[in-house]
């Protein structure tokens, strides 16, 4: 226990004297937090839009109302001249163009079904599509108000008429703010990263000034040196989580239903991941900048995989499989449940051994490795 | 008078893939006397050193430090000895007392033990007035005496010093054979590896080392009047020349 | 060419070759990440699993179940029993949504002109709730239309069409983003790493007290790295075009010279990094934190930038990634040639100018 003291102090002392590294422990989170919090954002608002009404009647200006006023869209134009679109898509001045065609609103009120077209900008395949849903919702409800209308004029007909309404209600996020989804995700890949790579880093750089062969010759334990080496970085790692998670609750205001114990149990199971990850990366390359690359690379593959912003379920089966392997899925799992959800600790138990059992298995094979490759 | 043998080698090998960095040396070490190792850079000293250490395993041959097997007995050598590598491995970023500190600590000295070792050592070594300072901003001379102080510090009975002199100034080198003698004197074995063929005059024994193989072993006297030269320097050069010549 | 300048980019190349690691990372990495993010980003809400509680067990309510789950988009059906199924089915992510239809929907579907069924939808993924609810809607209304025999038809017909990308591929909108980003990365990253070793390892000195000019040091460092930067993009879309079949509209060579002026302003921002940082630890972070990571976040390459706050939209203005991602964006999937770039093109060329200019004076003084 005397030994292992003396490289957490060690550790501690020299982590609190280097810059560089401090940015990471705190100016990382920070950026992260703050800056990808708002940054990150699946609402899709402000689209750039361009209505081109070649009917100019008192209806069209109606629907453009009602462009006009929603959120999703900005409304950059109003033009007249069908020749113009390819312009306004090709230069980007709008990413969805809505044509409403010559003697609209006379066909409209013949029953004649006029037409609307919307020609979107498919670049962005989500934008595109949950834009021209937007658009499509907001035409069909000006639509079945005319409807009603004239069902109103005609009772007869109305009563062989037999609807299904849906009435949506949503659980947990019911604004569905992408913030409440995102800053969770975001806790725990900086929580990876960070700890990767400051124990990669940490041990990399012992080998390559040489203080390594210093401590290989004493008559410490592999055990003893792995954890002195770690222990501070849980700490660290703890500190900056909880950090996290209090900015998340207080300035972002994502509501926090479920009980911070359970989370800070699962955040200690996943830190032995993460630990042990950064102990196998620096077992295994010599400089500091082969340990950056791997751990870089390493992480974008989690990040991917681990359903932080692509949800697994829509991914293509064989991919799926890969996303087993990857212990943040887990972790992410449980963290957006507790957040969000609520989550007793019966509906986490699955992914809560599953992340044991990784956690047994990571850091135990990368102190073997450490052992075999440096002690 | 019987010497108590305290390290042994018998036809120990280390390669690196095809290249024999040490091809099969034997050599005893008694207890209590300097004992040099010479040689060109890439002859094989650092090498030896690291596989006494337990840093490196041996590919071949068998080795005893302080009576201990070095495959087998590695953690117990390890109690008993002090290294000091040629790169000087400190933390440059600790204060001169905290390197101290940490070196004691992993050898698990006790808090208050080391604290009174701590003192001494640095009364001894003369950098008392610079316990504060930041490793980084000492001269080369001081860093050595440092590195010297973090291997000694847990007292241990052998002193392996690979190339401890090397790039430090003439005062300084003089200065730290001084500390050596004194350690000698308090009944601690040196075993030191050097290119600086002035120093092996300091050693009670010396082996030169040559392509990874021990040319020759024995006292600075011994060698000077068997190749009838008047310091190692001599000695070395006619040494090596042959063995050139030879293959 | 000048011989000096050869010199420093055949010492690099060697540098690069003997590094294995980072060689295989520079050039396996980009392959990979088309591969992953081809796949892996994808905002298809498809397969989605849903609970069924239906309380009014009849025929009826049977085929609106079947017409839910006879899509692609509902698959899975979990039939439940009561309301209380609901909780613990989402808290263990079996189900994203449930459907309760009520017991009186068979006789009220007959009598009544409105008819409600209730959706409860997990709302902890947004984009993926917000999908599902669209669907949802589609689902019911076109369902209500049927079972009415078409006999009212909705007053407008909406024809939607997209352009430029119709089947909605995310691949293609990320192919484009993925070149932006490995060529800044390869750019900044790399020359500011390889200029704080050689300050590390005191080479830079030994360079310098020959009659070189700083200028050629920087030529013959990084051109090396323009060349990686350029193979690794024709990595990119020769693999998305057989991976993924990304059609290239425009013009190759034209992009190629503006890439090659992003590269510049890319290798700037490295160079300025690079005369203030003294170590590589140092080089990684600065570099990390000013370019790659506003690169990856801020620059439009996933994250629409008109959605977000005011303040970060200003900030994606003094971001060169954003410029180049509406040049290679329009080039590779519009196809538009310069006429509509100008703009863009210009403001890369004042960031590169202005970045060498500077790192090259902060370069000569911090040397000397």
């Amino acid at each position: 226990m005397n030994q292992i003291k003396h490289i957490i102090k060690k550790e501690l002392l020299q982590v609190f004297r280097d810059k560089p590294r401090m940015v990471i422990i705190f100016l990382m989170p920070l950026i992260q937090l703050f800056i990808l919090g708002y940054a990150i954002t699946t609402d899709i608002k402000n689209i750039p839009l361009v209505i081109c009404d070649m009917d100019n009647s008192s209806t069209t200006r109606e629907i453009i109302d009602k462009f006009k006023y929603s959120q999703h869209f900005s409304l950059k134009k109003i033009d007249n001249n069908y020749k113009n679109i390819k312009y306004y898509l090709y230069s980007g001045k709008a990413a969805l163009v809505i044509v409403i065609p010559v003697n609209f609103t006379r066909n409209l009120i013949r029953n004649e079904n006029p037409q609307i077209q919307l020609i979107v900008d498919g670049q962005d395949a989500n934008s595109g599509n949950v834009g021209m849903g937007y658009a499509i919702n907001i035409i069909n409800f000006f639509s079945s108000s005319i409807l009603i209308k004239k069902l109103n004029i005609n009772p007869e007909k109305s009563k062989l008429v037999h609807f299904i309404k849906e009435e949506t209600r949503i659980w947990y996020n019911p604004d569905l703010l992408s913030i409440n989804y995102v800053i969770p995700g975001i806790v725990a890949v900086m929580l990876t990263m960070i700890t990767t790579l400051l124990t990669g880093l940490g041990i990399v750089r012992e080998k390559e000034i040489g203080t390594i062969e210093q401590i290989i010759v004493s008559p410490i334990k592999p055990y003893q040196f792995i954890l002195g080496k770690t222990i501070p970085f849980v700490i660290l790692g703890f500190i900056a989580f909880f950090f996290a998670l209090g900015a998340g609750k207080f300035w972002f205001k994502i509501p926090f239903e479920g009980n911070i114990l359970i989370l800070a149990v699962f955040c200690l199971i996943y830190l032995l991941i993460t630990l042990g990850i950064g102990i196998f990366v620096s077992s295994i390359s010599y400089t500091q900048q082969q340990a950056l690359f791997i751990i870089w690379f390493f992480s974008i593959f989690t990040i991917l995989m681990s359903g932080f912003l692509f949800p697994i379920e829509n991914m293509p089966e064989f991919l799926q499989y890969f996303t087993y392997l990857v212990p943040l899925r887990y972790f992410m799992f449980i963290i957006r449940s507790i957040f969000l959800k609520g989550s007793e600790f019966q509906y986490l138990i699955k992914d809560g051994i599953i992340l044991i059992l990784y956690g047994i298995s990571i850091f135990g094979f990368s102190s073997i490795i450490l052992r075999k490759k440096i002690m | 008078m019987q010497k108590e043998i305290i390290i042994k080698t018998k036809n120990l090998t280390k390669k690196f893939g095809n290249f024999t960095a040490v091809n099969s040396i034997s050599f005893e070490t008694y207890k209590g006397e300097i004992f040099g190792f010479l040689g060109a850079n890439g002859a094989g000293k650092t090498t030896t050193i690291k596989m006494l250490c337990g840093i490196l395993t041996p590919t071949e041959g068998e080795g005893y430090v302080a009576g201990f097997d070095i495959y087998s007995e590695k953690t117990k050598i390890k109690q008993n000895i002090g290294y000091m590598s040629q790169k000087f491995s400190l933390y440059e970023d600790l204060r001169v007392e905290e390197n101290l500190l940490f070196y004691g600590g992993i050898y698990n000295m006790k808090n208050k033990n080391l604290k009174v070792k701590l003192n001494e050592m640095l009364v001894r070594l003369d950098l008392l007035h610079l316990r504060k300072k930041m490793t980084s901003e000492l001269p080369l001379g001081w860093k050595q005496k440092l590195a010297l102080g973090c291997a000694l510090l847990h007292n241990p009975e052998i002193i392996f010093l690979d190339e401890p002199t090397a790039g430090v100034d003439p005062i300084s080198r003089k200065n730290f054979w001084y500390l050596i003698y004194n350690m000698v004197n308090n009944g601690k074995t040196i075993f030191v590896t050097t290119h600086y063929l002035d120093e092996a005059e300091y050693c009670h024994r010396i082996s030169i080392m040559h392509q990874g193989k021990i040319i020759v072993t024995g006292t600075p006297e011994k060698l000077k009047s068997q190749y009838k030269k008047t310091n190692i320097e001599d000695v070395f050069i006619s040494l090596i020349n042959n063995q050139t010549y030879e293959s | 060419m000048n011989h000096r300048i050869i010199t420093i980019a055949k010492k690099e190349l060697l540098h690069i070759k003997r590094d294995p690691y980072s060689l295989t990372i520079i050039i396996i990495l980009p392959v990979i990440m088309v591969i992953l993010f081809g796949y892996a980003i994808t905002f298809d809400v498809k397969n989605v699993s849903i609970g069924i509680l239906d309380r009014s067990q009849s025929k009826s309510s049977r085929e609106l179940v079947n017409t839910f789950t006879s899509t692609k988009y509902f698959n899975t059906r979990v039939f439940l029993n009561n309301e209380k199924e609901i909780e613990p089915l989402f808290k263990k992510g079996i189900i994203r949504a449930a459907i309760i239809i009520p017991e009186k929907y068979s006789s009220s579907l007959k009598r009544k002109p409105e008819t409600k069924i209730q959706i409860i939808i997990d709302g902890s993924e947004p984009n993926t709730a917000n999908i599902i609810s669209n669907y949802v809607k589609m689902i019911v209304s076109s369902y209500s239309l049927k079972i009415n025999n078409f006999q009212i038809k909705a007053p407008i017909d909406i024809r939607p069409t997209v352009w430029f990308n119709p089947e909605l591929k995310s691949i293609i909108f990320i192919v484009p983003g993925l070149i932006t980003i490995i060529l800044m990365l390869i750019s900044a990253l790399l020359t500011s790493i390889t200029i704080a070793r050689e300050k590390e390892n005191g080479t830079l000195e030994q360079i310098l007290v020959s009659p070189i000019k700083s200028y050629e040091i920087i030529i013959g460092k990084v051109i090396p790295y323009i060349i990686i930067a350029f193979i690794d993009s024709i990595f990119i879309l020769v693999a998305s075009k057989f991976l993924f079949s990304l059609k290239i509209e425009g013009n190759l060579l034209l992009l190629s010279v503006l890439g090659l002026i992003y590269i510049i302003s890319s290798l700037g921002i490295g160079l300025l990094i690079s005369t203030i940082a003294k170590t590589q630890q140092v080089a990684m972070m600065m570099t990390f934190i000013s370019t790659l990571l506003p690169a990856i976040m801020l620059s439009g390459f996933m994250f629409p930038i008109k959605s977000m706050p005011k303040i970060l939209q200003y900030i994606t203005y003094i971001i060169p990634p954003k410029y180049f991602l509406i040049i290679i964006r329009g080039i590779i999937l519009k196809g538009i040639g310069i006429g509509y770039l100008w703009h863009q093109v210009t403001i890369l060329i004042l960031f590169g100018a202005l970045l060498i200019l500077v790192s090259l004076l902060k370069f000569k003084t911090r040397l000397e």
